[in-house]
């Protein structure tokens, strides 16, 4: 058990109905660090993320952020809270509100959930929107933005509340390949701010790059991780290579000295 | 024997029949206000899997749609004053009308609740992830990014649902509420002319009714904030 992670599960379960979806999760996050959560569809990477955020509620485990820490089986409604608005997601639908402008979507949950004054919310939001290169469309509504646009608007919203840990949610599974690279490099440039990140994807070349440790899950278990080296170059595990071997197969051979 | 239309007649009951205007709005404003309250309180018994009141609500609101509203009105108006009377309580003096605002509120209440819950249901479930990823409370998530955009959902139905309780109200009458249509009753057991008393209310019901049509399109058109889909 390391004492200095900034986020820390311990023995997660989650079942969907009868269905085992997550059978006994571990995982300890550095600050600072980057977590690639890779794994084929319905291996329990986005359940995982979800119950992280109490989206969904797990079954068993506990669940640490900084200093809080919670039994999931019993978490009350105010330490849910509490541990929630240490997070922010950003999803693969970008999922902004509707009904808000881009601005007001990234300051609602600063003025709203956090109660900070207006005007203090206003100036962080303009500043994230800033950084994400929307400073010139404070006030579109979302069905007037490009996917893209809105997933720039999608990750202001979670820098805005300068969270302990930051969860990608497949945020580039939605967007046309053009637009994935501009994300990426979005989120890559998050992550150089040295923001402590939790990225589910399938963009394996973007894992490989800016991911501090790769984590495979298949099965609602972590199979395998390590660093990208480690796990790209050389998977201990049968299935991490047979999953891996496509995207490994067709790099240059650069990537594996 | 055949009576010829008088527009005379027509002429000189529609002051009479104006002054009762105000007795049929104020049954459709009532029902409507007290309605809409009553409504997302049993709307929101359901959605939210309140223990109990959940049931209570899903029973309520079927009998509520099941019953027409004429029976309603007798069965609170005769069944009442007993059930009040059984706790100690007399309400032998008090006014008809209010018979008539709680059968029509809590009647409206039960359509008007599955307005509500549908409408709720129809913002997608991605946007209260959003909001509550965002640690925006339940109740915030309602208040916040839930009911404004059920509003633009539940619009349409809402209205239509007021305007057929304004048609409604015509049934007020048999309690003796002297609304627009007891006041055509009354004067057609002075007159003898019903036929002329039924145009002017009509004529009233009708430009009611359009009113009411332009004000929820309005509104409508106010609340769109997504693409039209064509």
């Amino acid at each position: 058990m390391s004492h200095d992670a900034i986020l820390e599960v311990r023995g997660l379960h989650k079942s969907f109905g009868k269905k085992p979806v997550l059978t006994g999760i571990d995982l300890a996050v550095e600050p600072g660090e980057t977590v690639a959560l890779l794994g084929p569809s319905g291996s329990g990477k986005t359940t995982l993320l979800r119950c992280l955020n109490f989206l969904e509620c797990a079954d068993a485990g506990t669940l640490r952020i900084e200093n809080q820490s919670v039994d999931l089986r019993q978490a009350h409604k105010k330490e849910i809270l509490a541990l929630r608005r240490r997070t922010a997601m950003v999803f693969q639908n970008y999922d902004l509100f509707l009904n808000k402008t881009v601005l007001q979507n990234v300051t609602e949950g600063l003025i709203v959930a956090r109660k900070a004054p207006k005007e203090e919310a206003i100036v962080t939001a303009k500043q994230v929107l800033e950084q994400v290169g929307l400073a010139d469309r404070l006030d579109a509504r979302p069905h007037e933005l490009s996917g893209g646009q809105q997933q720039r608007v999608g990750i202001a919203r979670a820098l805005a509340i300068n969270p302990a840990v930051l969860l990608f949610d497949e945020p580039t599974s939605a967007l046309d390949p053009e637009k994935v690279q501009e994300i990426l490099d979005l989120i890559r440039a998050v992550a150089d701010t040295g923001m402590t990140l939790i990225i589910v994807t399938h963009e394996m070349a973007f894992a490989y790059e800016v991911a501090h440790r790769v984590v495979f899950m298949e099965g609602g278990e972590i199979v395998e991780q390590g660093t990208p080296q480690q796990v790209f170059g050389a998977p201990k595990q049968e299935r991490t290579a047979q999953f891996l071997a496509r995207f490994t197969e067709g790099k240059t051979p650069e990537y594996f000295i | 024997m055949l009576m010829r239309l008088d527009w005379d007649t027509v002429v000189y009951f529609f002051p009479k029949l104006l002054v009762k205007l105000p007795v049929t709005i104020s049954i459709v404003l009532v029902a409507t206000v007290f309605g809409l309250l009553l409504g997302f309180v049993l709307a929101l018994a359901q959605l939210e899997r309140v223990f109990v009141l959940r049931q209570v609500s899903k029973i309520a609101v079927s009998f509520l749609r099941g019953t027409p509203i004429i029976v309603q009105m007798f069965l609170i108006f005769f069944g009442l004053p007993l059930l009040l009377k059984a706790i100690g309580l007399d309400i032998d003096d008090l006014d008809k009308i209010w018979f008539i605002y709680l059968t029509y509120s809590i009647n409206a209440a039960a359509f008007f609740s599955e307005i509500l819950r549908s409408s709720i249901g129809a913002v997608p479930r991605a946007q209260w992830d959003a909001a509550e990823g965002s640690g925006l409370t339940r109740a915030q998530t309602y208040r916040r990014i839930v009911l404004p955009q059920s509003v633009a959902v539940a619009l349409p139905a809402t209205g239509m649902t007021i305007t057929s309780l304004l048609q409604d109200t015509s049934l007020a009458f048999m309690l003796g509420i002297v609304d627009v249509v007891g006041q055509v009753k009354a004067l057609g057991s002075i007159t003898g002319r019903l036929l002329e008393g039924y145009i002017v209310a009509a004529f009233f019901f009708v430009l009611l009714s359009v009113l009411l049509e332009r004000i929820f399109h309005k509104a409508e058109k106010k609340v769109t904030f997504r693409k039209k889909a064509t």
